[in-house]
């Protein structure tokens, strides 16, 4: 059992250290065709705020009912 | 190794990434403030049967970088009919405007700029869109968009950080009110948090619910006053900025104090040269005026000036035979309701929230409205006189030389 157990955090480790380093491979590739590592990487996460603002969006004007247009109109 | 051990790790693995990767995702982006989501038109001025369907979110994020250090942006997303724009490089302010610019693949395509008006119920943000060189205006009515159990939970953490002093907050707080977003502590911390946060749509849909059942609390009365403020800068004569400001006159005749209503006075003198009282309250100091003559005489004892005594008394037992009919005109003394209702209930027998009190203290809903400097000039101590008299002294002092006192 133990021996599963270690061989577990083994394939975990492997699986974090595998994902570090293809990050900073990608940081690497974006550094010498954009030259700023930093800003790239942000850029991607603002990429995905912005497409996490949009489900936000999409799902709360799923809600809107013509009930909130006529009460503008009739108020 | 056997088959079981081997099933144990992959079991074990794919438990602890599902439970891990959550976390870190959770960790790079957090949506903070949700400052705008709706849908509507943009029409061109020239043509306004050449129109676009609109779709809009914007939001302040929270962006941890690899190196732990967490940014904030302005960020959102514009559908123009099918095509999507992203929005970048937001710009807000405290007055209820929002302004960014339009990007597709990296290039920059456009920009926007909105400012909210309350219209009834419904914010609508109105303004201007710039998309391939051609101007539309537009107009976007916002979506509703209620604050989730777990959003609740990190706004509670975050009011109860900054205000540790707050009965309301115990230890826990957020957790609790997590599980129970409609207990009444939780609903008074998140108010108290959203009265901070307006540029927050989870915050105005609260304050919307909040204010319709409780429209005297002072910042439901001034809501559309402050979530109008550009709008209203910029088109002062639309129906809906003039009601707005009619509303903002009233609001200021009864709490000339204010620092809101300072401002306003200040602006605008000649709208503030009135007070508006309750006929109870007016006529404890002028028995003699036309206004309060008959009343008195039917009612002498609620227009006698109480001494220290008998208000203590009254406020500490207003059920006392001494206070029955004291109280009945003067509720707020006797502390039988708020002086908040009691303000909004002047002169509005038939708003719904005073239907029940002002059937109880009739002539504490009745409006009597003074001339400001007749009032000040016989009253210059008076609270609700300091800015007037500051503002016109020789008013003041004119009128009180006067009258010979």
């Amino acid at each position: 059992m133990l021996k599963a157990l270690f061989l577990g955090f083994l394939l975990l480790s492997l699986i974090f250290f595998s994902g570090c380093v293809n990050n900073q491979t990608i940081s690497k590739e974006n550094t010498t065709t954009r030259g700023n590592t930093t800003n790239l990487t942000t850029e991607e996460l603002e990429n995905q705020a912005i497409a996490e603002i949009e489900k936000e969006m999409n799902h709360a004007i799923e809600n809107m009912s013509t009930e909130d247009i006529e009460n503008l109109i009739t108020e | 190794m056997d088959k079981k051990q081997i099933v144990v790790v992959l079991m074990f693995a794919a438990i602890s990434l599902a439970i891990l990767s959550p976390v870190f995702a959770q960790q790079q982006i957090k949506l903070k403030t949700l400052m705008l989501i709706g849908k509507g038109l943009a029409t061109l001025p020239e043509d306004p049967m050449d129109f676009m369907l609109v779709k809009a979110g914007v939001a302040v994020v929270n962006i941890t970088t690899p190196s732990g250090k967490v940014v904030e942006r302005g960020l959102g997303i514009m559908v123009l009919d099918d095509e999507k724009y992203s929005i970048r490089n937001v710009t807000k302010d405290e007055e209820g405007s929002i302004s960014g610019n339009l990007y597709r693949n990296q290039t920059k395509k456009g920009s926007f700029s909105v400012s909210s008006v309350i219209k009834g119920k419904t914010e609508v943000w109105v303004g201007t869109l710039t998309i391939d060189d051609k101007s539309y205006h537009l107009y976007i009515l916002e979506a509703p968009r209620k604050i989730k159990p777990v959003e609740l939970k990190e706004k509670i953490s975050e009011y109860c950080r900054a205000n540790r002093n707050d009965p309301n907050c115990r230890e826990r707080m957020a957790e609790y009110c997590r599980n129970n977003p409609d207990e009444q502590r939780c609903k008074e911390i998140f108010r108290k948090y959203c009265e901070k946060n307006l540029n927050d749509i989870r915050c105005r849909e609260y304050m919307k619910n909040y204010c319709e059942n409780h429209p005297e609390i002072k910042n439901c009365r001034l809501y559309a006053v402050r979530r109008s403020v550009k709008y209203c800068k910029e088109h002062p004569n639309t129906k809906i900025c003039l009601k707005i400001e009619k509303d903002m006159t009233e609001y200021c005749l009864k709490n000339p104090n204010t620092e809101r209503c300072k401002i306003f006075c200040a602006k605008h003198p000649n709208k503030c040269v009135k007070v508006i009282k309750s006929l109870a309250d007016f006529c404890i100091n002028n028995t003699d005026s036309a206004t309060c003559v008959e009343y008195c005489k039917k009612h002498p004892e609620v227009c006698k000036k109480l001494t220290k005594n008998i208000v203590d008394l009254c406020t500490r037992e207003p059920n006392n035979e001494k206070c029955i009919n004291y109280c009945k005109a003067h509720p707020v003394a006797c502390k039988k309701v708020t002086a908040e209702l009691a303000s909004f209930c002047i002169g509005r027998e038939d708003n719904p929230r005073c239907v029940n009190y002002c059937k109880k203290y009739p002539e504490a809903c009745k409006k009597v409205v003074i001339a400001m400097d007749k009032y000040c000039s016989r009253y210059p101590d008076r609270r609700e006189c300091a800015n007037f008299c500051k503002r016109f002294p020789d008013k003041c002092k004119l009128i009180s030389n006067k009258s010979g006192e």
